[in-house]
């Protein structure tokens, strides 16, 4: 029985596959071959999602062991990476809810992604989504969990840069991809730290042993983790994310952003349920993170204007409310808060479409006058409290500079000492070394004039200063030799700018971080 | 900087009377629930199609023609043909169709010309193209890939044995070369440095003869690039206010687009300041002190421009005069942006988010527009804001990047002196320069800050690109190229089937005469391909009509039908018509055009909204699921969980049974303060019947010819609103749902009703009895209402009822893909037998009761106007979908009730979206009248109103004679032309093209009987 749930993501896996190579290949376009994109996508997430139930059902009887192992992937002496999956508790409860949205969503996308340009492409990202994801919650270890919880990543890029023609949604896109891999670093120190820890890369075995740690161990995991489910979860600071996520088909919207993919956070938390409760500092910064994002989102969702940038708000502020009861140990409650949180917002995004004439003659409550007469309050709450710009202004634009940095580094020195090859030219490369050539005189024509002037006065003082410049380099710098000059400028320049250099923070930062990697 | 600006009275009268001209260029944007079907170009309306379109262009940057590539794919499936052409040609007289070019070899006439620039790409290549063509098609040795077959034939049979293709080409391009005094010199991207010692010399020589002021002459090679780039950003600048402002200025110097982050916050801000009903905190201060001020208020304490370091910022909003004219004089006086091109630069600035302004200028345009806010925006509130931010960014631009301010003058002397560096960045942030040289070009930009200015590597790097620019170095470009000229006419030759044999005694100016034609033919071949697109629908229209008039029946309600059905006009409502009359049940079948909508506005006006407490209800549950659950942060957990099971069978049911799902939650959704959910019965049993409701009710069975005849049972069909997205308030009136028809039907049955009919001359037999139902045209299914049907009726009801039932053999039509092309207002007897695939509104009319033309005169006032909006709407937003539809519908996010954005920060977009579009044809409507055309031509004589469409070609007017049968074409002079079936339809009937069967279905109408 149990070892159906190797089916669970290998179906949508092999959809995936299947529609993946059909359309490298070009047999997959346009609008004929929609039915058979559709009910393949359908045949192999409906299977999987009966696959499920039954496991469900079975566990229920008590039929299952619990976990099923499928082989060894990989095994040296002292790491062995099996492919192993749980098929019972909290991942098995999750993961039939779960397959129904996605179903319920693929459903809805057969019609509502009719006729489109991206239709097979759209699939090809739905069932590879639906496959890491299931992949991630049943699986038995941190490595393939990871392995799922990137694709998902992935997958969501693609889905938010559905339509690609359209710049602001590329670079939402790639904004979001960035942030989320912030959490999957996270994710990574994690595994790695468990691994040097407590020699395994099981969830069980984690869950079994970490009663067996230092206190500070434990909860250096748990925030690995926490960061990791924060980052995917929509949490400060990382919330900015959900609302850029709203630009691929509502569809899309509702399966990932609504139900799936920004509850995988709160799923992670709550299955490593016992390693939190090891450490009372991780049970702290569940609840004051998951407090804070909640009233951030509550202040933010305030004046949102747009439906999907409201309901984004909404989840935002929901997810925060499921890591405070986290973070309270309310942890049954926790799971299906998730749970009953995941349907509805992916039935009222699916439902968003028609909000125009839905909502026709009622509106929202507003905030009491005295409130919303608060300026600064509505300022903060309008640019959403400026997380973003606050993001750029501390992390993206220093390594942004480090990076113009590193090249510049790249193309005046490293070049230069390798001896790499300066870009082929022709001995006469351009008209005017021609033109030198010919009359046998520089034709620097943009002498070092200080000024130009024009009318009579001004060319007078032109004239004036071309003489003295003269004057000064004939007389006064014929003294030293002119390579002197020419080379102490260039040693005054390099000086300077290291100095600049030394003197930014993102400098100061980089030490910071060296001198830690050196120290531990 | 503000002191130095003087704001004055006059000054202020220029901003004012820009933004007032501003209302002709931009899109109308009204909120969705005031959005109604217009033609977007109501402000040309005064000028002939055409010339409305080329000014559109030349105002807005619209295209207002498909594009080529779609209209010959079009020819591909058949749908225009080589007649349709020819006619088209010869449409205009200013193209001289018949003038014969060239006599020897063969006679050819300018249209043969023109037939295939039409069919076939003629356009100079690119010399990347010429390259690709020559050595990866190997086009200087085989045919041009898209010579039909009969053409290849052609020229390989007229030729001895020896030759073969290789060197029938080969001589064909190497006589033209000859003739054009050419040489093959092209080059590749990558050799373009290459030269040789002569070519670089001759170049040289070239440039320096080019030049025409004498101290040029003698100045070295830099001077004189200097002179040049220093035009050129003269010339740049000289835009502004053209088609470019400063942020294309700055995208073209530093690959930033200040608009990025501009309109993010343009954004946030106006759709705060408009919202509808979403937003639980909206702008502070917006309704007391409208947007500017309120914006003014809260800007100072924004912390976003420090964030991002913005210089000045705090001293630039500090400066913000009070009114929102003088800040746009303001900032413009400190951008220096010359006060004669201010009109322009305004205008620029509102075409790059056509959306907001649009919606804006609406609002400012419609102060009567009285929603649950009460905001009154402004074009100059919105500009204002938006030049102030634009400035905000620009210094920032401008500083980081050249450590100067953000004003036209700084910009000028630093590249006066810097024309380098203007050259190098122009090349690459424009996209022109080869892949070798943009590393050096970005390491030279990504070094500017960080090094001391080293003018030498940027001179150097000038030089090589101003050498790599090559043929374009000298100001004068060459009359003749290999790129545009040999070309055009190596391929043109081509398919004309001619070979250089053919050319050898042609002279070098008849090919420049030839060249000449072709270019001065370019800017008319889209309007030569919409009107021979036309021209094959009207006669292919007009044909099967002229040949079932034989079968039409010349009286009508004779034998006295069992039950007549009075359905709305739509297109869509063929399918049905189509069925019910096929059945042979002795059922008449009309299309009503004005469904009296204000006998029901006057019933919804008489009823008072006073909520039951079944409505009540409603609306609590509605508020409940749309905003507490997603913003009362304490409700929101226990409202899901008692809403759960509701959703699950709800996701359920959206996923398996979509269609009764959207109707429940249409259902739950219909909003309350319409008359729609007033109970039908109370308002029409009750009310005395008033003299303009019994006058519109009178008029209508004139209109239908229905005033004797009557048979025993009558149905209204009306269509349920959802149908009708996103149209709501003009649906509502031309398409009423169920109940409203009901409405009707239940008044009809009053005998006081009758009697006040009857003195009309309508006289309705006492055994009649009118019913209503409802006709979903997407679902398709009915809904009947009835109830009190007395039993006599009861067999017949039983028949149409079956009927109905029937599945629809007509196939599904796209959802909301109306595609309302051409309307036949007349008889049904004139279309019953012929198929027209739902693409043509079918007005009922009858000639022959309305011997003065006054039921027609109402009937066109009231219908032609508005038919004619609905095909423009869709004719726009088919053609250029960015600026006049909505984008792709999947993607759609509502802000408020306001409209719509594609993902979560796209400019607003109100239009017609893609899907809606798809199938539409896009051409202008074609209206085909019953009656005589003396009766037209004094009716036309009389309606000021209605001539400018058909005199302005914005529509085309046909009409048929009820008794002859003879059709005419109207013309825009209002004159008649005979139509002769002979004459104009041999050529459409052409069997069609092999192509996609889906596509060439679409628009194909049928005789079948």
């Amino acid at each position: 029985m149990d070892s159906l749930s190797i089916f669970i993501p290998l179906l949508p896996l092999s959809a995936a596959i299947i529609l993946g190579i059909g359309q490298l290949f070009g047999w997959l376009n346009g609008e004929k071959t929609e039915p058979f994109t559709a009910s393949l996508s359908l045949t192999a997430l409906t299977l999987s999602t009966l696959l499920a139930i039954s496991l469900l059902i079975a566990e229920q009887y008590g039929k299952t062991d619990g976990s099923y192992l499928a082989g060894t992937w990989f095994s040296s002496e002292v790491l062995t990476v099996s492919l192993n999956f749980i098929t019972t508790g909290f991942a098995l409860h999750t993961a039939v809810p779960c397959a129904l949205l996605l179903l319920v969503s693929m459903l809805f996308s057969v019609t509502h992604l009719h006729r489109e340009a991206g239709y097979h492409r759209f699939f090809f990202v739905f069932n590879l989504f639906s496959a890491a994801i299931l992949l991630f919650l049943l699986s038995g270890n941190m490595l393939i969990t990871f392995i799922g919880w990137q694709i998902s990543g992935v997958c969501a890029y693609l889905i938010i840069a559905y339509a690609y023609d359209q710049p602001i949604a590329a670079f939402n896109a790639t904004r979001v991809f960035m942030t989320n891999r912030l959490g999957d670093a996270s994710f990574l120190l994690g595994i790695g730290l468990s691994y040097t820890w407590i020699g395994s890369i099981n969830w069980s075995d984690l869950n079994q042993s970490i009663v067996d740690l230092a206190l500070n161990e434990a909860t250096t995991l748990a925030l690995c983790f926490a960061t990791a489910a924060f980052a995917k979860s929509a949490q400060l600071p990382f919330s900015p994310w959900l609302t850029r996520s709203m630009e691929g088909p509502t569809a899309s919207s509702a399966a990932f952003f609504g139900a799936v993919f920004v509850h995988s956070g709160v799923f992670l938390t709550i299955a490593l349920r016992s390693v939190f409760e090891q450490s009372a500092i991780a049970m702290t910064v569940l609840l004051v993170i998951g407090t804070l994002t909640a009233l951030y989102g509550l202040i933010v969702g305030l004046t949102q204007t747009d439906i999907k940038s409201a309901i984004g708000f909404a989840i935002i502020t929901q997810l925060g409310l499921i890591f405070m009861e986290c973070g309270l140990g309310f942890w049954q409650l926790a799971a299906w808060h998730s749970v009953i949180h995941a349907s509805i917002r992916a039935y009222q995004l699916l439902t968003a479409q028609g909000f125009i004439q839905q909502t026709q003659g009622i509106t929202a409550s507003l905030i009491p006058s005295r409130l919303a007469k608060i300026r600064w309050g509505y300022v903060a709450s309008l640019q959403r409290f400026w997380l973003d710009p606050i993001t750029d202004w501390t992390l993206v634009n220093p390594v942004l500079q480090l990076g113009k940095d590193l090249s510049y580094f790249d193309d005046h020195i490293v070049n230069a000492v390798m001896g790499a090859p300066a870009p082929a030219m022709n001995a006469l490369a351009t008209l005017a070394q021609l033109e030198e050539h010919q009359t046998g005189t520089p034709s620097d024509t943009e002498p070092d004039v200080f000024a130009r002037g024009s009318g009579f006065a001004g060319k007078l003082a032109e004239g004036t200063s071309v003489i003295l410049q003269w004057i000064e380099e004939r007389l006064m710098l014929r003294g030293i030799h002119e390579d002197a000059i020419l080379g102490g400028r260039h040693i005054g320049n390099i000086a300077n700018r290291i100095e600049q250099l030394l003197l930014r923070p993102r400098y100061l930062a980089l030490f910071v971080f060296i001198t830690l990697l050196a120290v531990f | 900087m503000s002191e130095a600006c003087l704001i004055t009275p006059t000054l202020r009268q220029h901003i004012k009377s820009a933004l007032t001209h501003l209302d002709q260029v931009l899109p109308t944007q009204a909120p969705m629930l005031a959005f109604e079907h217009h033609n977007p170009l109501r402000d040309y309306q005064h000028l002939p199609f055409n010339h409305a379109l080329a000014t559109a262009k030349a105002y807005m940057g619209i295209n207002g023609y498909l594009p080529e590539a779609h209209f010959r794919e079009i020819y591909q499936h058949g749908r225009i043909n080589d007649a349709d052409i020819a006619a088209a040609l010869h449409q205009d007289p200013s193209l001289q169709a018949d003038t014969i070019l060239l006599l020897a070899p063969a006679p050819i006439t300018h249209a043969t010309i023109y037939r295939i620039a039409l069919l076939f790409e003629l356009e100079p290549a690119s010399p990347t193209q010429l390259a690709w063509a020559c050595e990866e098609l190997n086009s200087l040795e085989t045919f041009q890939p898209d010579i039909p077959h009969t053409v290849r034939q052609q020229l390989l049979s007229e030729h001895t044995e020896d030759t073969t293709e290789k060197t029938l080409i080969a001589d064909l391009w190497q006589l033209l070369l000859n003739k054009l005094d050419l040489e093959q010199t092209y080059l590749h991207p990558e050799n373009r440095l290459d030269l040789s010692l002569d070519q670089a010399e001759a170049l040289l020589a070239q440039h320096k003869a080019s030049q025409r002021k004498v101290s040029l002459k003698k100045a070295t090679l830099h001077e004189r690039m200097q002179e040049a780039i220093n035009k050129t950003f003269a010339q740049e600048l000289q835009r502004l206010g053209v088609d470019y402002s400063l942020r294309n200025l700055m995208m073209d110097l530093c690959g930033i687009d200040i608009l990025d982050n501009v309109r993010t916050q343009m954004i946030r801000l106006c759709s705060s300041a408009l919202d509808e009903s979403l937003a639980a905190w909206q702008l502070p201060g917006r309704s007391e002190n409208g947007l500017y001020a309120a914006w003014r208020a809260v800007a100072g304490l924004d912390i976003n421009p420090f964030l991002q370091e913005l210089p000045d910022w705090q001293a630039i909003i500090a400066a913000l005069p009070d009114n929102a004219e003088d800040a746009i004089i303001l900032q413009l006086t400190d951008l220096e942006i010359p006060p004669a091109q201010w009109d322009g630069y305004l205008r620029c600035l509102a075409m790059e988010m056509p959306g907001w302004s649009g919606m804006i200028n609406w609002r400012e345009q419609h102060p009567e527009y009285t929603p649950l806010n009460d905001t009154k925006p402004t074009l100059a509130d919105y500009l204002a804001i938006r030049l102030t931010l634009d400035r905000l960014w620009l210094n920032q631009i401008c500083r980081d990047t050249w450590q100067i301010e953000a004003t036209l003058s700084c910009l000028q002397t630093y590249f006066r002196k810097n024309a380098s560096e203007y050259l190098v960045r122009i090349h690459l942030f424009r996209g022109d320069l080869p892949e070798y040289l943009i590393p050096q070009a970005e390491t030279l930009i990504l070094s500017l800050g960080a090094t001391h200015y080293n003018r030498n590597d940027w001179q150097t790097l000038a030089d090589i690109i101003w050498t790599w620019q090559g043929s374009s170095m000298t100001n004068s470009r060459p009359v003749h190229s290999i790129y545009d000229s040999a070309w055009q006419l190596f391929r043109l030759s081509q398919h004309l089937g001619l070979t250089a044999q053919h050319w050898q005694d042609v002279s070098k100016a008849e090919l420049e005469h030839i060249l000449t034609v072709l270019k001065e033919f370019t800017p008319a071949r889209s309007e030569i391909w919409l009107l021979a697109y036309e021209r094959h629908y009207r006669d292919t229209l007009l044909h099967a009509i002229h040949t079932t008039h034989q079968h039409a029946q010349k009286t009508i309600h004779q034998p006295r039908p069992n039950a007549q059905c009075i359905f709305s006009m739509d297109n869509r409502e063929e399918g049905l018509r189509l069925q019910l009359e096929a059945a042979h049940l002795g059922v008449e079948t009309f299309g009503a055009a004005n469904f009296f909508s204000d006998l029901n506005a006057a019933a919804s006006d008489n009823t008072a909204i006073k909520l039951t407490r079944n409505q009540w209800l409603k609306q609590t549950l509605r508020t409940l699921w749309h905003h507490s659950l997603r913003s009362n942060l304490l409700l929101s957990p226990l409202l899901m969980l008692i809403a759960l099971p509701f959703t699950l069978t709800g996701l359920i049911a959206s996923a398996f049974f979509p269609k009764w799902h959207q109707s429940v939650i249409d259902r739950l959704n219909q909003p309350i303060t319409t008359a729609t959910d007033s109970s039908p019965d109370t308002a029409a049993n009750t009310a005395t019947p008033n003299p303009e409701q019994i006058k519109q009710l009178a008029q209508l069975f004139h209109t239908l010819g229905l005033t004797t005849g009557f048979s025993p049972l009558v149905v209204f069909i009306g269509q349920p609103h959802q149908n009708n997205p996103p149209r709501y308030r003009e649906a509502r009136n031309a398409y009423p749902n169920g109940r409203q028809v009901a409405t009707i039907a239940l008044f009809m049955n009053r005998a006081d009703v009758r009697g006040l009919l009857a003195e009309q001359d309508v006289s309705i037999p006492n055994d009649t009895w009118f019913m209503a139902a409802e006709h979903d045209t997407d679902g398709k299914h009915m809904t009947w209402y009835s109830d009190n049907l007395p039993e006599t009726h009861h067999a017949t009801f039983k028949h149409l009822q079956d009927t109905c039932a029937r599945k629809d053999q007509q196939g599904a039509t796209e959802k909301n893909a109306s595609t309302g092309i051409a309307a036949v207002i007349g008889r049904r007897a004139m279309t019953q037998n012929v198929f027209l695939e739902q693409s043509v509104f079918l007005a009922s009319y009858d000639a022959m009761q309305d011997s003065t033309g006054e039921h027609l005169e109402a009937l066109l006032l009231c219908i032609l106007p508005r038919m004619s909006d609905i095909n423009l709407a869709y004719y726009f937003a088919t053609v250029d979908n960015y600026y006049f539809g909505s984008g792709n519908s999947t993607l759609h996010n509502a802000i408020s009730q306001l409209g719509v954005m594609e993902g979560a920060s796209s400019d607003l977009r109100n239009g017609l979206s893609k899907q809606m579009t798809i199938h539409h044809a896009a051409m202008r409507l074609l209206v085909l009248i019953e009656i005589k055309p003396n009766l037209l031509t004094d009716l036309l004589a009389r309606q000021a109103a209605l001539r400018p469409l058909i005199q302005q070609a914005w529509l085309q007017l046909n009409v048929q004679d009820p008794e002859t049968g003879e059709l005419f074409v109207v013309n825009p002079d209002l004159s008649f032309t005979h139509w002769s079936a002979n004459q104009n339809t041999l050529a459409a009937h052409a069997p069609f093209a092999a192509g996609n069967p889906e596509s060439s279905a679409r628009l194909t109408v049928s005789v079948h009987g």
